[in-house]
């Protein structure tokens, strides 16, 4: 099975003004194509901050990253985009939808900026609207929408481009029970058609959706569990 | 749509949609670029465009020779005999001509043309590569009865046809005959306007040589000498070498006594001589000018720059999200920047129209605003330097206004932005630079405003000075005595009691008396606001010294009627006049001049002998008056001592001041036709009111005054809606500190005081900085620019106060207006 992930000996440093925080401690670990991966742990652990290096979104201070057979040490700023536009897709917990674009524009996002023709990115959209049942919201304005239709919008974006590896960073955080049951019945589709998935979650209902769960306590991987079977 | 479509659509939107950031852009930026539009426009004209009718320029100088009176006043020597003297003596370092424009009207079949009349020397249109259409060179043999026209005239009173060679026109009430017919030359320096409708007097050089020249007048005749050589940067002579020529001019062309007092006069005077371009001196004092304004257009379009970079990155701040997520899902930062660009891209075309709008418009009011002042003044347009130079401006601005989009994310570390709230501190990471720019930005104000202050003040002060008399409703009347025979007969100075001037004077006076009602002639000569001088030196029997002074006129009644103030003795009586007593009065300053030791009544009844001149006043000092000032307008008065006599001299035109009483007013038609048939050789009859000729004088100063105080006002505002936007932006992204605060207890007034001390910093450090950079800045100028007055202390106080009475409440009422405005609802939302 190929290898979406490849981390070892990841380490992440804060620097304060008289402190520092040491939000990753040697966190190695690998992650496969196909997998469903559940990050837990308490508030502060460094879930959060693994996600964010994982998705390239920040640098670790130390240890080595290859994403999809990529080493990522070294990137420029924009080499980094590059590799985040092709290779992932980013789920946010506030959504982080842009108010002033429509809902189509939104998502179609990844693929503009991948200088995708106007006709695919219409079908891809599309496609991925349908997928999470919103085409019919395609024009509507994320601020028209509620918290559990706008995760939809944000995991429709983090699909479009059809990602080796899609992060979501606590998916149902805010969202009602009803959303984000919902929100997480998709999430299990979408592994189950295929996309990787590692979301960080400190909901240990939804955390046994995965096939995988690992913990962290205080930066350090404590544990790591196989649920089930990678479809 | 694409991204970029989509960006340049919102750009459109957001025009409308967000007015607090495209109206401050569009009316900063315009009014700015308007500004600096107009300056480019101006000076891309005067100092590259080609000189019409000057084809050589390349291979022209010219040279000056000025004796200097005062420190303000200097008059040119030159006249045609003494350029063909120097064009003798230094024909080696090339090609020497004269050129001298005056207004001059002339008549063709009955119809007048007010024209530009040049006299100029036979070798004229070889020097500076005008054109001859028509007819005869100006090279002709006894070209005195003859005149050439140029193309604009010929087309307009004769319609171009070739047979106006040998037809007639007047001017001066003398008729000549039409030689030829020359291109327009619009490009020779002159005080006033050069009209395209011009005639030329031709003097030929050889035969100019053999008549006598009264060397001992220095009267401005030509201002300056052309040389044209082979490169055009001949070595031409020094003060030195110029004053040897003067020294064996003066040699060859006086006998007798008079030879040494001519030379001791002239070589005692301060003498100074200019060499220089030929299109320098065209520019003449607009070259210091134009730079002036490029560093203070320059000044304020770098305000203007960094005002609205302040408010845009305080705009850029509260759309960090929405780049950061832009960029999180795959955006370049070029395409981000590209974005942005676009985005910008319609308020920064429509405040480059604006700019060209006011550049138009400002460019239209130039005649208005600059007069006569100001050279090639038709020629000035909005260009294709112009144009070209809004687009670069635009465009430079736009690229670096969106290179700093993304300045507040952090592009390595993206989860900062995007898991932020948005709320309190995080959301200003990049205060300090708003804040230095805010510093840059206030130091530029304090130096652009120490200069527009010490302007003002000096234009204040020339406009409004006391000049030492009232002018009342007093009236300038002015004849032209045309025939030379009739000046030389009136000048028989010799003659003077029973002379024809003096019977004439008092004819015309009676005349003009007896035609309008009420008129009281005070003086048939100038007021004492004019814009004639008369200079004469004498070498003081006492002290030894050269005293340059001016002579002007009086009459029983002058200073009387003017309100002037005699100091000591009193005005000649009416009876002392009319028995041509040799009696004078003199000013305040001519008393100090030659008696220092005195007191003033001391000095009345001393003698002031003023040499052998035939035209020197009588010398017994019967009064002395305050001190005047004669021509208004002008910073530096002339400082010459003043000598009042009540001979009067008759020239080639006459004047006369009519007071009458308060509310009424004369024109030309209550008397020219009676003058007309009583005096038929007295020509070109004019009557002014004396404030119009104050109005003139002013004009340039009042007009200076205006733009200056415009200037401050602009940069004030600038100033001002910078302090207020970057106050209003960055208290908006506090609202959560502050919501905060308010929740544990700070009041509103609390909140303000807080802000208020966190922009006392800026203003103290930008008002600093602004405050030594002045200082040294203005004395830096002051040493290159002599336009510019003395440093002012006083001023530069009150200027400070008055920023920083600007700055604070630009802080405060934004500041107040988000506090009031329920910042507890930013804790709500959320």
């Amino acid at each position: 099975m190929r290898k979406v992930v490849e981390m070892n000996n990841i380490h992440k440093r804060y620097d304060g003004q008289q402190i520092e925080t040491h939000a990753l401690q040697g966190i190695s670990l690998e992650i496969n194509s196909g997998e469903f991966v559940a990050i837990t742990g308490p508030s502060g652990c460094g879930k959060s901050t693994l996600l964010s290096i994982m998705g390239l979104m920040d640098s670790a201070s130390e240890g080595e990253y290859q994403l999809a057979n990529i080493n990522t040490a070294g990137l420029k700023v924009d080499q980094r985009t590059q590799i985040r536009n092709e290779h992932i897709g980013y789920v946010f917990q506030s959504f982080n939808l842009i108010d002033n674009l429509t809902v189509f524009e939104n998502v179609a996002l990844p693929l503009e900026h991948r200088g995708t023709s106007n006709s695919e990115i219409k079908q891809r959209v599309e496609q991925v609207l349908t997928q999470v049942d919103m085409l019919h919201r395609q024009n509507y304005r994320p601020n028209q929408l509620s918290g559990g239709q706008q995760q939809r919008i944000a995991i429709a974006r983090a699909l479009v481009g059809k990602p080796d590896l899609i992060l979501v960073d606590e998916p149902t955080g805010n969202l009602d029970s009803k959303n984000g049951d919902q929100v997480m019945a998709l999430l299990e589709q979408l592994n189950k058609e295929g996309s990787t998935i590692v979301m960080v979650t400190h909901d240990s209902r939804y955390s046994r959706c995965a096939n995988r769960q690992i913990q962290l306590l205080d930066g350090r991987i404590v544990t790591e569990q196989q649920l089930k079977g990678v479809a | 749509m694409s991204l970029m479509k989509k960006s340049l659509q919102n750009g459109v939107a957001r025009i409308f949609a967000l007015p607090r950031l495209s109206i401050p852009l569009i009316l900063t930026l315009g009014l700015t670029l308007g500004a600096v539009l107009s300056v480019i426009a101006i000076s891309s004209t005067l100092l590259y465009q080609p000189l019409q009718g000057v084809n050589n320029e390349q291979s022209l100088q010219t040279f000056e020779y000025r004796f200097k009176m005062s420190e303000t006043l200097s008059v040119s020597y030159w006249n045609m005999n003494r350029l063909a003297a120097m064009r003798e003596r230094f024909a080696e370092m090339g090609e020497w001509a004269g050129i001298s424009p005056d207004d001059q009207d002339v008549t063709i079949n009955d119809t007048i043309y007010p024209t530009t009349s040049y006299a100029a020397s036979d070798n004229i249109l070889t020097v500076l590569g005008a054109k001859l259409l028509l007819g005869d060179d100006v090279t002709m043999a006894s070209p005195g009865d003859y005149i050439w026209i140029s193309e604009s005239l010929w087309q307009s009173a004769f319609g171009g046809v070739k047979s106006v060679l040998g037809k007639q026109l007047t001017a001066n009430n003398q008729n000549y005959t039409i030689a030829g017919v020359i291109e327009d030359v619009m490009a020779i320096k002159s005080n006033q306007e050069i009209l395209n409708q011009q005639v030329w007097f031709i003097s030929n050089l050889t035969e100019v040589k053999l008549l006598p020249d009264n060397v001992g007048v220095i009267r401005n005749d030509i201002d300056f000498l052309l040389v044209r050589s082979d490169n055009g940067n001949a070595q031409l002579p020094t003060l030195a070498q110029t004053d040897e020529w003067l020294v064996n001019y003066i040699t060859d062309n006086v006998e007798g006594d008079n030879r040494q007092m001519f030379l001791d006069f002239l070589s005692n005077t301060n003498k100074e001589v200019i060499a220089r371009s030929f299109r320098s001196n065209l520019l003449g004092e607009t070259e210091g000018l134009i730079i002036a304004l490029f560093a203070a257009v320059i000044g304020l379009l770098l305000m203007a720059t960094l005002n609205l970079l302040n408010i845009f990155i305080a705009h850029y701040q509260s759309r960090t999200k929405e780049f950061a997520i832009q960029l999180s899902v795959g955006a370049s930062l070029l395409k981000v920047r590209t974005m942005v660009f676009c985005e910008n891209l319609p308020s920064f075309i429509l405040a480059a129209i604006t700019g060209l709008l006011m550049t138009g418009w400002a460019l239209k009011s130039l005649p208005i605003i600059a007069g006569d002042s100001m050279p090639m003044i038709d020629a000035i347009s909005i260009n294709v330097t112009t144009i070209a130079a809004s687009i670069a401006i635009v465009l430079m601005l736009s690229v670096l206004f969106s290179a700093l989009a993304l300045v507040d994310i952090d592009k390595k570390a993206l989860a900062n932005n995007l898991n932020s709230s948005g709320k309190g501190i995080q959301a200003q990471s990049n205060q300090w630079l708003s804040r230095v720019l805010m510093v840059v930005q206030l130091s530029i104000a304090s130096v652009l405003l120490t200069a527009s202050v010490m302007i003002t003040m000096q234009s204040y002060q020339a406009v409004y000075q006391d000049l030492g008399y009232d002018i009342g409703n007093s009236f300038n009347i002015t004849m032209d005595i045309a025939d030379d025979e009739y000046i030389a007969q009136l000048r028989d100075w010799e003659q003077y009691q029973d002379s024809e001037v003096k019977t004439l004077l008092a004819d015309v006076s009676t005349l003009i008396e007896n035609n309008v009602a009420d008129s009281n002639v005070i003086i048939p000569d100038f007021a004492p606001l004019s814009a004639s001088l008369q200079v004469m030196a004498f070498q003081s029997e006492e002290s030894g010294q050269r005293v340059i002074y001016q002579i002007r006129s009086l009459s029983s009644k002058f200073f009387s009627a003017f309100n002037m103030k005699v100091l000591a003795g009193a005005n000649l009586t009416q009876a002392q006049i009319d028995n041509d007593e040799e009696r004078i009065v003199i000013d305040e300053n001519m008393a100090r001049t030659m008696f220092p030791d005195l007191s003033l009544d001391e000095v009345i009844g001393k003698t002031i002998n003023f040499g052998n001149s035939p035209d020197g006043p009588p010398s017994i000092v019967n009064g002395i008056v305050a001190n005047t000032i004669s021509q208004t307008g002008i910073a530096e008065p002339l400082g010459l001592p003043a000598v009042y006599s009540h001979r009067i001299n008759g020239g080639s035109n006459l004047q006369f001041t009519v007071m009458l009483p308060e509310g009424k007013s004369m024109s030309a038609d209550m008397f020219e036709t009676e003058l007309k048939r009583q005096f038929p050789r007295l020509a070109n009859l004019q009557v002014r009111p004396l404030t119009e000729i104050w109005l003139q004088q002013t004009l340039n100063q009042r007009v200076s005054l205006w733009i200056v105080l415009l200037m401050t006002g602009l940069t004030l505002f600038l100033a001002a809606i910078g302090v207020a936007g970057l106050t209003q932006m960055t208290t908006n992204h506090r609202k959560y500190e502050l919501a905060v605060r308010m929740a544990t207890g700070a009041k509103q007034m609390k909140l303000v005081n807080y802000i208020l001390k966190d922009a006392l910093w800026m203003l103290v450090v930008g008002l600093g900085l602004g405050f030594i950079a002045s200082v040294f800045t203005y004395q830096q100028l002051e040493q290159q620019l002599e336009l510019l007055p003395s440093f002012n202390w006083l001023a530069m106080s009150v200027l400070d106060l008055a920023l920083v009475s600007i700055v604070m409440l630009s802080v405060i009422m934004p500041a107040w207006r988000v506090i009031s405005a329920d910042p507890m609802q930013a804790l709500r939302q959320e």
